[in-house]
């Protein structure tokens, strides 16, 4: 039965389950059974150890050769692709990880598979038109109250312990001492986008950070000024306005909402 | 398509990240590109973007990896929705996959594993490929694959599978001259014998690669250039079956495009002196 067949093969090279698959095998040849079955085991292996060595670089370099391969082992065989592009492959490094006894505690190292991993998805993310600085000057000041903003889906945020943003960089720029992996005094937000097919990040601060996830919730422009408000008081709306400005400026905003007077 | 009208695309090459810049910045001798089908079935991006200057300048076609045609899983129709989106936005002149599976029980091995050659795998493909060239509204084109081992289970040689396959699900062939080659010499036929079985009306496209060779086996990997005994069998293919569409196929140690256009300057050669 083909369907028994293709099971056996699975239980082979995923499992490592031979024998039911060898005896499916003509003998016959210069090689044997197992050579030719050993031939679809390294095939397996190898093309997705590949993969994940390209989606990961700087996580790779920051843990070595040795442990990166056994990451990787692990890793294929908790998460086998259940997707038909490779592309999608790694999508569970960070959390795999987080959930994996020896790996839980290196946090730098978890935190970079979430930084690389989301520069896949904001790479291809769907190409949005973005707002302009002149679409912003249109807006009457009276529809500002009823504002809300949407970021272009390429839009991720992350809150980092570890200064992973920074060893990202200097790995990436090819430096010969590159930054070694420091916690920082308190965690913090970065963000990534992509603009005109190229792909940015930037440490951002805390009041951004929180003015940004209620912009994603899709919260007014005056809800945003209201967060402000405590540490900013009646420059609260100064600092939203200068907030707006900066993200349309970077090709953040893709659209905009508002009532017409 | 009808059979009698079969389009001949001239001499091409596996369109590559690498060369983006150069094919769009120059005018390189290449008549045309194959695309791989997954890696534009994406949302957005620099992909996407490439694909679409490359389009507006060069005849395509699109050569999947995962249609996993002959598994014994429901066919996967979000990926058959998605090639088929791709397909509306690239207008190939046609779409190719591999005779093969890929996938089981919802998990993808990302490899091209042969199939039995036998009468139960005949009638699970002749059904699968009536259902995908129905739901893409198109014939598709069939490479056969390179393979290590051969099964008990399988009752004819494989041309005679193939020939059978293509003639009783109407659909075409992608012949992979290399992958003759390698599986010949893995099983130790004479890969003649196979050509001389293809219906040539059939084949509408010829794919040449390089590979390594281990002694005692080959291994279909894509990374070297074409060897002189695959150009022999080309040029017997195509003194058999006419002049068909051509190209290079290279996946890994990617060298500069004028590498790549020696071998498809080398097929042209070989292709036009024969016809
Ligand atoms: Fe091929």
């Amino acid at each position: 039965m083909l369907k028994d067949l293709q099971s056996k093969f699975k239980d082979a090279v995923m499992l490592g389950k031979e024998e039911p698959f060898l005896s499916e095998i003509q003998e016959g040849g210069k090689i044997g059974p197992e050579q030719r079955l050993y031939i679809y085991v390294q095939a397996y292996k190898a093309r997705l150890v590949e993969v994940l060595a390209e989606d990961f670089p700087v996580l790779h370099s920051m843990v070595g050769d040795d442990m990166f391969e056994e990451i990787c082992v692990r890793y294929i065989d908790k998460h086998p692709s259940t997707h038909p592009s490779l592309r999608y492959f790694g999508a569970h490094m960070a959390q795999f990880l987080r959930s994996t006894a020896s790996y839980k505690d290196i946090i730098p190292a978890i935190e970079m598979a979430e930084f690389e991993w989301a520069f896949n998805d904001v790479f291809d993310a769907p190409d949005e038109d973005v707002i302009t600085v002149e679409q912003v000057a249109a807006i009457q000041p009276e529809a500002w109250t009823t504002l809300r903003i949407k970021l272009q889906p390429s839009f991720r945020i992350h809150l980092f312990k570890w200064n992973t943003p920074a060893v990202w960089s200097t790995v990436t720029e090819g430096l010969e001492k590159p930054m070694t992996p420091q916690e920082y005094p308190v965690q913090s937000h970065c963000i990534q986008w992509k603009k005109e097919l190229g792909c940015y990040f930037r440490t951002i601060d805390e009041d951004e950070a929180e003015v940004l996830k209620l912009a994603c919730e899709g919260k007014s422009f005056p809800e945003l000024c209201e967060l402000l408000f405590e540490a900013y008081g009646e420059h609260a709306s100064h600092r939203a306005a200068e907030l707006f400005r900066t993200w349309v400026m970077e090709g953040l905003v893709s659209d905009l909402e508002y009532a017409e007077f | 398509m009808n059979k009698k009208d079969k389009p001949f695309l001239g001499y091409g090459l596996g369109l590559r990240t690498d060369h983006y810049e150069e094919i769009l910045s120059g005018d390189p001798p290449i008549d045309w590109f194959e695309i791989l089908s997954e890696n534009y079935m994406v949302p957005g991006g620099r992909q996407l973007y490439h694909l679409d200057k490359i389009k507006e300048r060069y005849p395509l076609v699109m050569h999947g990896v995962s249609m996993s045609i002959g598994s014994t899983d429901p066919l996967n129709m979000a990926y058959l929705k998605d090639l088929k989106t791709l397909a509306e936005r690239v207008n190939p002149v046609w779409v190719s996959d591999h005779l093969c599976w890929t996938s089981h029980g919802g998990h993808n091995t990302h490899d091209l594993v042969p199939l039995p050659y036998n009468e139960e795998t005949l009638n699970h493909l002749v059904s699968r490929i009536t259902q995908v060239q129905d739901y893409l509204g198109r014939q598709i084109l069939l490479e056969n694959v390179s393979s290590y081992l051969t099964y008990k289970a399988s009752e004819v040689e494989e041309w005679e599978f193939l020939k059978a396959v293509c003639e009783e699900a109407d659909c075409l062939l992608l012949l992979d001259v290399n992958n003759i080659y390698v599986s010949g010499f893995n099983h130790e036929f004479d890969p003649k014998t196979f050509v001389d079985h293809i219906p040539a009306d059939r084949v509408y496209q010829i794919h040449l690669a390089g590979h390594e060779n281990n002694g005692d086996y080959i291994i279909d990997t894509h990374d070297h250039s074409v060897i002189d005994e695959v150009w022999d069998l080309y040029q017997y293919t195509i003194q058999k079956m006419g002049k068909i569409t051509t190209m290079i196929e290279r996946d890994d140690h990617i060298p500069p495009l004028a590498e790549l256009i020696v071998e498809v300057e080398k097929a042209r050669e070989i292709g036009e002196g024969v016809c």
